[in-house]
């Protein structure tokens, strides 16, 4: 089924055209998901409830966007409305005056084919909350410091915090995940 | 420059895909589904409030059909009218002979307006005989209350009683079998499994329950078997078998095989969460708890009639199976309002409880009873959607609930 044909079925209540909806959002959207949430059942719970809210906006939809774009914007947004239910009590009050961290300190090279993306998700849910979250908004979906503030109701600054810490700790991650596979010994 | 970690992960996440989970669609229940499961529960307070209708129209009917007919009533006004006094004194002065007749429709009315037998009479009743026989009743052995006789004559236990003479278990006027309805109100705490997953779910399990039960009861000899229907506002409907046994001696037997179905919203454990952030923009968030669940219990009880006071104890074999899950709504969000239904963990338990109870009836209708569970043996098995099952074995709890109990006729 096309795509419109598809969204135009969503729009008269069509429950298989809900469906064939549902499975592409479920195969496209779940890995964003994943990112955001702590394990699948979560990543599983955020997409259902994206979709309820992708279903009923489909009115409002404006055919001159793509509609990735569309619904990728709604689930980002709806895992970042979880997390912030979940965490607002836990972020930092008063911080420092970061403003003047690089976010360009890293010039090591990477290949991405060494990595398994299994392997990369599981870096990025070691991270703490707050860091994860900024890396994902920043370095995958492509958010910038201003936005990734406002969304998360925090200064630029503590954003780039964020985004220094979580590099920092992935370099690292990234370094043992390599040790770990030229020894295998290591860490046992 | 780009940073090399995010293109790292940037491009090695694009690699992933995830296949798709027909599960997960199973598990999502849309809009016009979530509309459709809350009109259902609307039918379930619906059904409550009619049962609860129909023992108030119940109680209604039997009160007014205790009152007698009226030649028989003008047959006893005269009497109480004109010769109550003398009655008072001598009872048998003001009757002839000692014999006298009376048709098959007083006999009935008697055995209807003193049950027990307390008129003794030597009556012999020919069930073969087409036209109603006289029936003769030692007079002797009538003795009236000296109590005064309304005129209206509407049933009341003091207008007229008589002295049982008889051995016990000798029925004079037979009858193999009679019904009987009976409605009782419940109040007691709601017994869910639930109540030991954590802190959260014992707030939401500490409130009380009704019931309001009809029992049409069918009596053969000392057996008397019961079919029950039962109904709680909260979302409950049920039914069963009910069998008791009452001996001789004040000893009695109690037993019954039920069902119960339960539909709940869990309203009064609602979280709603407000929160404002960046450029004025604000979120709501409610969420409340619903599940369903399927109960079969079995009690077994022995207990002693002390007067109006009955003592019971035995145990209680429960089996419960239920899903349970949770129901968000948002409003005010980055897109707009929501609402979804989650499953969360389905779960069953068996378990065991010994139960002690204590019915005293405060008047002729009303009993006021206690009733103290202890759970000896329970087994869980709660199954978390795409997570390992946990067991939780041999829970205990001391369950209190008090019980108002209503009958129709006693």
């Amino acid at each position: 089924m096309r795509q419109a044909e598809v969204i135009k079925g969503c729009l008269k209540n069509d429950r298989k055209s809900q469906y064939e909806l549902y499975r592409m959002c479920y195969e496209r959207f779940m890995v964003v998901c994943e990112r955001y949430q702590t394990d699948k059942m979560e990543a599983e719970s955020a997409l259902n409830s994206a979709f309820l809210k992708i279903l009923s906006n489909l009115d409002k939809y404006s055919h001159q966007f793509p509609f990735d774009a569309w619904c990728r914007r709604i689930i980002i947004n709806t895992n970042i409305d979880i997390y912030r239910n979940k965490k607002r009590s836990d972020f930092i009050v008063s911080t420092p005056d970061y403003s003047r961290i690089s976010d360009h300190s890293n010039v090591e090279n990477y290949d991405h084919h060494e990595f398994e993306a299994e392997d990369l998700m599981a870096m990025i849910r070691k991270l703490p909350d707050g860091q994860s979250k900024v890396f994902n908004l920043f370095a995958i979906d492509g958010y910038g410091h201003k936005e990734i503030s406002n969304m998360l109701d925090m200064s630029e600054g503590t954003s780039k915090w964020y985004l220094h810490e979580a590099r920092k700790n992935l370099k690292d991650l990234i370094e043992k995940s390599r040790l770990k596979k030229n020894n295998p010994a290591y860490g046992k | 420059m780009e940073n090399n970690i995010d293109k790292l992960f940037r491009e090695g996440l694009s690699r992933k895909g995830t296949p798709f989970n027909e599960n997960a669609w199973d598990r999502l229940v849309l809009p016009e589904q979530e509309r459709s499961r809350r009109i259902g529960l609307w039918w379930w307070f619906g059904i409550a409030a009619i049962m609860f209708g129909l023992i108030v129209l119940a109680n209604y009917m039997i009160q007014e059909s205790h009152i007698i007919d009226d030649p028989v009533k003008k047959e006893f006004a005269t009497i109480s009218d004109e010769q109550d006094k003398s009655n008072y004194d001598s009872p048998e002065s003001n009757i002839n002979s000692e014999s006298s007749t009376i048709s098959r429709e007083d006999e009935n009315l008697i055995s209807n307006v003193i049950p027990g037998s307390e008129l003794n009479t030597t009556a012999v009743i020919n069930e073969e005989q087409e036209e109603d026989p006289p029936i003769v009743i030692d007079i002797n052995k009538i003795k009236v209350n000296k109590k005064p006789i309304h005129s209206d004559l509407t049933l009341d236990d003091s207008a007229i009683s008589a002295e049982n003479e008889l051995p016990e278990d000798e029925t004079i006027i037979k009858k193999e079998s009679i019904v009987d309805p009976r409605a009782l109100v419940l109040i007691s705490p709601l017994n869910n499994p639930d109540l030991y997953l954590g802190s959260y779910d014992r707030i939401w399990d500490n409130r009380l329950s009704d019931e309001y039960r009809i029992e049409p009861l069918k009596g053969i000899n000392k057996w008397v078997i019961g079919g029950l229907a039962e109904a709680s506002h909260i979302g409950s409907l049920g039914g069963g078998i009910s069998l008791s046994w009452k001996g001789s001696s004040r000893i009695f037997f109690r037993s019954a095989i039920l069902y119960k179905y339960q539909s709940e919203d869990d309203r009064l454990i609602a979280v709603e969460r407000i929160s404002s952030y960046g450029f004025g923009r604000s979120i709501s968030e409610r969420q409340f708890r619903s599940q369903h669940l399927h109960m079969i219990s079995i009690p077994l009880n022995v207990g002693l009639s002390q007067g109006s006071w009955d003592g019971y104890g035995g145990v209680r074999m429960d089996y419960l199976s239920g899903v349970r899950g949770t129901v968000s709504v948002d409003s005010e969000s980055s897109v707009t309002s929501v609402n979804s239904w989650m499953k969360e963990y389905g779960y069953n338990r068996f378990s065991l409880d010994a139960e002690i109870g204590l019915m005293k009836n405060v008047s002729r209708n009303l009993g006021l009873g206690l009733r103290l569970g202890y759970q000896f043996l329970s087994r869980y098995n709660v199954d978390y959607f795409n997570n390992s099952n946990l067991q939780l074995n041999n829970k205990r709890d001391i369950n209190i609930s008090l019980q108002l109990q209503y009958d129709l006729i006693r």
